[in-house]
């Protein structure tokens, strides 16, 4: 029987695992670096005060939930990962589906109501624009993005989260802006 | 002593036609074995939970999303690259660079129709309720899928490859990604595509996307030309 569970909880991380947490955190890196370039670029292109109000509330919100997002991942990375792999830059221990679980469900709920209170903040910036594309969180966050989840896809569904927050700062930016 | 023969379609101890069973002290043995095993069965089975699956395959196609927006975002920063390009008085560099990126498209447009296809023949089609593949676990069918494929990728990267490094030059050479590995368990298809379902695979197929882009970064990156500069829509 122990043997069996064993098995249940038996993973392996693959080249492709690892490789997606990268390139999603480079995702979100972009995301925001997009979003601080025009950012800075905006005064060249509108005299508009109110817009660029809009744009640092904006940014400001959007950058609140991404280091949420980051303090959570670097607390699952140092609590159940044993810290970083200085070669890797990856958490020493990737799997540990029980200790990230339980690390998680004691934060996952203040961070789904982060986050719905984020897309509502973000709604009520753009309330005169179309904004049908928006990526909102719907439902248990922790059902939905982390549930029986290894330590690697746990830091990898915090990363796609912070990409869609960036994603979303963009759209707004964009759809205010013309 | 245990006695062992076929089955046959009668007798209290036999089971079904074809299987070999003892008799006796070996039934005995069996019974013993079957609970010794059936736990272990029942374990096995309970980690074939279907809902798990589900939220599994839905947690990967959002990761899926992502990886296809940042596909999206190198399209566009090489087409902002490009427009930038043309707008310069002198076009210098501008020939070269659409004929590299047009090789690009190619390879980009090839990896595009193999995500096509796999969800098209082995996920049959797109569910409209979930926006997912239909079939997501058949592991086996996708390796039978890039197996069908193998030759005609390889040769398609190893052309491009080889196209990449003309416009390259020696220290660039050095830094390019081989999509096709020095041995053949290093090619991508091997480290990235085996033993991987439907949604898996289409990851890899994007992250592979992501990876020709950033490949191709490293020799339009390094032109020194600051084409940011040409702010697009403002």
């Amino acid at each position: 029987m122990i043997f069996s569970f064993a098995q249940c909880t038996t993973h392996s991380v693959s080249q492709r695992e690892v490789e997606i947490y990268q390139t999603l955190r480079e995702t979100a890196d972009k995301q925001r670096g997009d979003f601080d370039f025009f950012m800075k670029h905006l005064p060249r292109s509108t005299s508009d005060d109110s817009l660029i109000v809009q744009h640092l509330s904006i940014q400001k919100a959007a950058a609140a939930v991404a280091q949420q997002l980051l303090t959570l991942e670097q607390m699952l990375i140092m609590q159940v990962g044993k810290g970083k792999n200085p070669k890797t830059q990856l958490p020493n221990r990737l799997i540990a589906i029980k200790a990230t679980q339980q690390l998680l469900v004691a934060h996952i709920k203040p961070l789904e109501q982060v986050l719905k209170r984020h897309v509502q903040h973000l709604k009520s910036i753009g309330k005169n624009v179309p904004l049908p594309d928006l990526k909102v969180w719907k439902g248990d966050l922790y059902q939905t993005s982390f549930e029986q989840a290894t330590l690697l896809r746990s830091i990898t569904m915090l990363q796609q989260i912070r990409c869609d927050v960036w994603y979303n700062a963009n759209l707004l930016s964009q759809r205010v802006s013309s | 002593m245990v006695q062992c023969q076929p089955a046959k379609p009668a007798g209290k101890f036999l089971s079904n036609a074809g299987v070999s069973i003892c008799y006796h002290e070996g039934y005995n043995m069996r019974q013993k074995l079957l609970y010794i095993l059936l736990p272990f069965w029942l374990g096995l089975m309970g980690c074939d939970k279907g809902s798990q699956s589900v939220l599994n395959a839905s947690q990967a196609q959002k990761v899926l999303k992502s990886l296809e927006m940042h596909t999206q975002w190198w399209y566009h920063e090489r087409q902002w690259y490009l427009n930038s390009l043309r707008k310069r008085p002198s076009k210098g560099d501008l020939a070269t660079m659409e004929g590299m990126m047009n090789k690009t498209d190619e390879i980009i447009q090839y990896i595009e129709r193999l995500k096509a296809d796999l969800t098209k023949y082995v996920g049959k089609g797109i569910d409209p309720a979930t926006k997912m593949p239909r079939q997501l676990k058949n592991k086996r069918q996708v390796s039978q899928f890039f197996k069908y494929f193998e030759e005609e990728f390889h040769t398609k990267f190893s052309l491009y490859q080889h196209t990449l490094r003309d416009y390259a030059s020696s220290a660039q050479k050095e830094q390019l990604y081989n999509f096709s590995g020095q041995e053949e368990d290093q090619s991508f298809l091997q480290t990235h595509l085996t033993q991987t379902n439907v949604i898996e695979a289409l990851q890899a197929l994007t992250l592979l996307q992501v990876k020709v882009f950033k490949n191709e970064y490293l020799i339009w990156g390094n032109t020194g030309f600051n084409y940011r500069d040409a702010l697009p829509g403002l």
